[in-house]
């Protein structure tokens, strides 16, 4: 039991023993109605909005502790955290950066100002932040945001390298397999795309884009019959894929767009080759 | 059989011309939602056997021999963290200058020769020829080398302290303490062993090197995980620099006997860190933030480590410790 006293006293202490219990909204109300002794006060109300999922409360809590600490990295840090989870991608990679100003190590905070910069199609930036990153903790996310970045920036070769090692690091890798087929479909070049969305469904054998992949080329080589195999397999894994998406939809992304005519052919029973144009 | 549009106009793949209705499209998007995960932390730090990164990480090239305990690889922190200016000591008070005598004060220029009396010059004068003849003649015959005359190595001054180092963790804003036994004598050494023998609990022991000062040192911790038989042991290790407790890097392994006591011992030579239990390597690991520093233990609580025999071997001479964990305390 937190007694009154010890809440007078110390609220923080106080708080952090209802946190241990689980009850997390008693804590709140504790802090939110002591008064204000300390940062910690606020750093710890911050950790537990966050716990409890109220993010924009939280990062008013951050923000308050960085009004009186300017150089608390915690803050930063989580203020960075829940900016992201707002979808603020220019505000949560101005944290992010001061986070890091003040104690560069993190990596953590980097890898998440490099997603932000993704985001912000800033992809030079995310690059140089990626390659920042100095510790093995963080040597897999590290690669994988610098492979991101190279795709980004048309830089294939290097991108695909890197996709190549880190998928000797993790033969289960199943992001860096998606974009090894984005990326193989960019070019056009389907026996890539074919391996790498065999590769895909072998780890994965719901796996959208990698079905999607399989028909693709299937189609493209005309072999009918293995098309619609791997067609019907995706129709009942993902049958909203048949429900029609508008280009805003698939903006961003390069998309295989597939007649009615072709579609009505591959779901017919008893199908027949297309004609050769 | 498809068109194909792309998220920028120069694909390889053109986009056809058409007239024909779409009804399915097969969106190919480039996704970097693993970045993420892991994002950083607002909790607790995370439990010591759950760590996803062991799963990836590469083989140990320094070679864990087929007899090791471990069960799988550490993270290690190979590379040099980029440069940091870190807090400078305090500047240390500056010596007074002993006060001068002003009364009557000339400056003047004098040889301790010029103060003796007139009588005792000659002969001065000739000891010091003779010295110097004698002198240059030992070294004329000993070869063209000069012999640099070293002091002798001073006894340095050992024995242990205690240290209060405050904290802040990497999972949490609240500012800790652990509580630093340094062996003095070993403050500016960089290449040592630690030895010890450990009765394995849960509670575990801690020790410190490269202690630079309270806020700048690396640390390590093995403690039991698991009793029974195999046994499970935690080892983990960490930096703290400039007060802030970095990543701890995890590593679990299982007793190869089911011995009461465990030899635990520690290498650091120049970056390289390795780490023997029961004889056998369990870790190693390089960190070249910290050339140079201090070696001793440090804990977090009340509670005692459970060590018996302890072993401090330097490079150098006439600093080495031996005895009981005990004797270390007050």
């Amino acid at each position: 039991m937190t007694s009154p006293a010890r809440i007078l006293s110390n609220p923080v202490e106080a708080a952090l023993a209802l946190r241990a219990q689980g009850r997390l909204e008693e804590a709140l109300e504790l802090l939110s109605g002591a008064r204000r002794f300390s940062s910690d006060q606020d750093i710890l109300r911050g950790d537990i909005q966050l716990e409890l999922g109220r993010t924009e409360e939280a990062a008013g809590s951050y923000f308050a502790v960085i009004e009186s600490e300017p150089d608390n990295v915690y803050a930063y840090s989580n203020l960075a955290l829940c900016l992201h989870r707002m979808e603020r991608w220019e505000a949560a990679a101005d944290a992010s950066e001061k986070a890091l100003e003040l104690d560069p190590h993190r990596d953590q905070v980097r890898i998440a100002r490099g997603d932000c910069l993704l985001r912000l199609e800033r992809f030079e930036e995310a690059l140089a932040c990626f390659d920042l990153c100095w510790s093995d903790a963080a040597k897999e996310q590290t690669m994988f945001g610098k492979a991101v970045a190279l795709q980004l920036l048309r830089r294939y070769d290097d991108a695909e390298n890197l996709y190549q090692r880190l998928l000797a690091l993790n033969p289960r890798n199943e992001e860096a397999l998606t974009n090894l087929i984005a990326m193989s479909l960019e070019v056009f070049d389907l026996a890539r795309v074919w391996r790498y969305s065999y590769q895909l469904l072998e780890l994965s054998s719901q796996s959208q884009t990698a079905l999607q992949g399989l028909v693709l080329v299937a189609l493209e080589r005309r072999e009918f019959n293995t098309a619609a195999r791997y067609f019907a397999r995706l129709v009942q894994q993902h049958p909203e894929c048949l429900i029609p998406r508008s280009e805003v939809e698939d903006a961003g992304s390069i998309t295989y767009r597939l007649s009615r005519e072709t579609v009505e052919r591959l779901n017919r029973p008893g199908r027949t080759a297309l004609p050769r144009r | 059989m498809g068109v194909m549009s792309s998220r920028t106009a120069n694909s390889s793949r053109p986009e056809r011309s058409h007239t024909a209705e779409y009804s399915v499209s097969f969106p190919f998007p480039v996704t970097w939602a693993s970045l993420s995960r892991g994002k950083i932390s607002a909790g607790p730090s995370p439990a010591p056997v759950a760590s996803a990164e062991a799963e990836i990480a590469p083989a140990d090239p320094n070679g864990n021999g087929p007899n090791s305990p471990a069960q799988w690889e550490m993270v290690i922190p190979k590379m040099t963290r980029p440069g940091r200016a870190r807090p400078q000591p305090p500047a240390p008070a500056a010596i007074e200058s002993a006060p001068a005598d002003k009364a009557d004060f000339t400056p003047s220029f004098s040889t301790a020769l010029a103060r003796l009396p007139f009588a005792w010059q000659p002969a001065l004068i000739t000891a010091a020829a003779v010295g110097l003849l004698l002198g240059g003649a030992i070294w004329v015959g000993r070869g063209t080398q000069p012999q640099r005359v070293s002091e002798p190595p001073r006894a340095p001054q050992t024995g242990w302290v205690r240290e209060r180092a405050p904290f802040f963790p990497e999972s949490s804003g609240f500012q800790r303490e652990r509580q630093l036994l340094l062996y003095r004598g070993s403050e500016d050494q960089s290449d040592y062993r630690l030895q010890f023998d450990w009765t394995p609990d849960s509670n575990g022991v801690g020790w410190v090197f490269r202690v630079r000062d309270p806020g700048n040192y690396y640390a390590a911790r093995i403690k039991l995980v698991q009793p029974g038989s195999p046994a499970v042991f935690a080892l983990e290790h960490f930096a703290v620099i400039a007060g802030r407790e970095g990543q701890h890097s995890w590593k679990t392994g299982t007793f190869t006997r089911s011995d009461p006591v465990i030899r635990v011992s520690m290498e650091a030579t120049g970056s390289v860190f390795a780490l023997n239990v029961q004889g056998n390597r369990a870790a190693n690991w390089t960190d070249a933030r910290l050339p140079s520093g201090g070696l001793g233990f440090f804990k977090e609580s009340n509670e005692q480590p459970a060590i018996e025999a302890v072993q401090l071997s330097f490079s150098l001479p006439g600093r080495d410790f031996q005895g009981s964990f005990k004797d270390l305390l007050p």
